[in-house]
């Protein structure tokens, strides 16, 4: 098997421990044909950076329910710039007001899936945005 | 960089692996991209899935590291058959090494390779080589009986086990833990783990290494209880010349 391989982290960035949302969107990429490296939960944003790095992937799925995403994501998306994976493809998802759409897209983020996001939808997305 | 190599950023590493993974770069291309090789082992942890091979291994990377060698770790995972994706998830017990340089980690997907490693493991393993890591370490997947392939690639096999895993006659059969140079009882604190010990013990004792007895450690991983035996029973091993794939008189 040696077509492009998408590889997706999936991350828990910050003290939010409610993670049933990462699997289940961690489940639906793997079985959408994707490498999918799930963090764990309550992650600093130099782990989830150093991952990012250290495993390759050309997708980063942020996930956070906590209402910390302002703080936490352009944290992330600046330690991937300065790491030189700029190129890396970062989605915000979990419980975010749309007013914030804005400013993370701003800081980096391509695009937020707020809540009532399907799996599919973020599969399609990705494929679009990473042709394989 | 790494701390002993200094010569290849982390970035540039990490890519050079997903190369040799796509096989779009050849493998003596990719070792001379990432440097000089160091004088290096390669380890091999096997046993079936959720005996606590990640926890284990997150707490020996930590203990190499407090003896001063640079550790570099392939932690493999299973490919869906009915996908082709992977749920890579043995990282999750290893975070706690974040921030230091001489650590690097990186999750395989076995791609439709048997055997409990991925059909690039050796090529991945000489880069992270030449990229002058010192202690190699490969995770197997969750292995059953047949999955023995990582004796032909470490110079040490550990076999981690759990209470529950099955009886005297499971551990006499051809399999993990016939080609383990050293042996882990983790969860020690379940039940029946004094019985599974004995059994361990007495299996052990009837393996044939020229001269090396197969040591069996009593291990609670999650409370770091045996670790640091476990890593000075691999450095006596490797000291006695380890089992190196040349040394080890392979039949299968």
């Amino acid at each position: 098997m040696d077509k492009k391989m998408i590889r997706v982290c999936v991350a828990k960035p910050g003290l939010d421990g409610h993670d049933r949302g990462a699997k289940v969107l961690a489940r639906a990429l793997k079985d959408a044909g994707m490498e999918v490296i799930y963090t764990g939960i309550r992650q600093t944003p130099e782990q989830v950076a150093e991952t990012c790095i250290q495993e390759d992937v050309n997708c980063l799925l942020l996930s956070l329910l906590s209402g910390a995403h302002n703080h936490l994501f352009p944290k992330i998306t600046a330690l991937l710039s300065e790491k030189g994976r700029k190129d890396i493809l970062v989605l915000g998802g979990g419980v975010i007001p749309e007013e914030d759409d804005e400013f993370l897209m701003k800081s980096g983020i391509k695009r937020v899936f707020h809540t009532g996001a399907t799996t599919d939808e973020i599969v399609a997305y990705i494929r679009e945005q990473i042709p394989s | 960089m790494t701390d002993t190599g200094g010569k290849i950023s982390t970035l540039e590493l990490a890519r050079l692996i997903t190369a040799v993974e796509n096989s779009e770069i050849t493998v003596s291309e990719a070792c001379s991209r990432a440097g000089k090789a160091e004088n290096s082992f390669v380890i091999g942890i096997t046993g079936p899935p959720g005996v606590g091979k990640s926890t284990l291994l997150n707490h020996l990377i930590r203990d190499f590291r407090a003896t001063n060698r640079t550790v570099a770790v392939i932690a493999v995972d299973p490919t869906s058959i009915l996908s082709g994706g992977a749920l890579l998830g043995d990282r999750i017990r290893m975070q706690t090494n974040t921030g230091d340089r001489g650590v690097f980690i990186r999750s395989m997907a076995t791609r439709g390779h048997l055997g409990g490693l991925t059909g690039k493991t050796t090529e991945v393993l000489e880069v992270l080589k030449s990229a002058g890591f010192e202690m190699l370490i490969v995770e197997t997947v969750g292995v059953g009986q047949t999955e023995v392939e990582v004796v032909r690639v470490a110079d040490a096999v550990v076999a981690v086990t759990s209470p529950a895993h099955g009886d005297e006659i499971q551990m006499m059969k051809a399999g993990i833990f016939e080609i383990a140079d050293v042996i882990v009882l983790n969860k020690s604190d379940y039940k029946g783990a004094e019985n599974v010990m004995r059994d361990l013990i007495r299996c052990a004792e009837g393996l044939n290494r020229n001269g090396w007895s197969v040591p069996v450690i009593r291990m609670i991983a999650a409370e770091q209880q045996g670790i640091t035996e476990l890593r000075e029973s691999i450095d006596s091993f490797l000291a006695q010349g380890g089992g190196s794939i040349g040394k080890r008189s392979l039949k299968g």
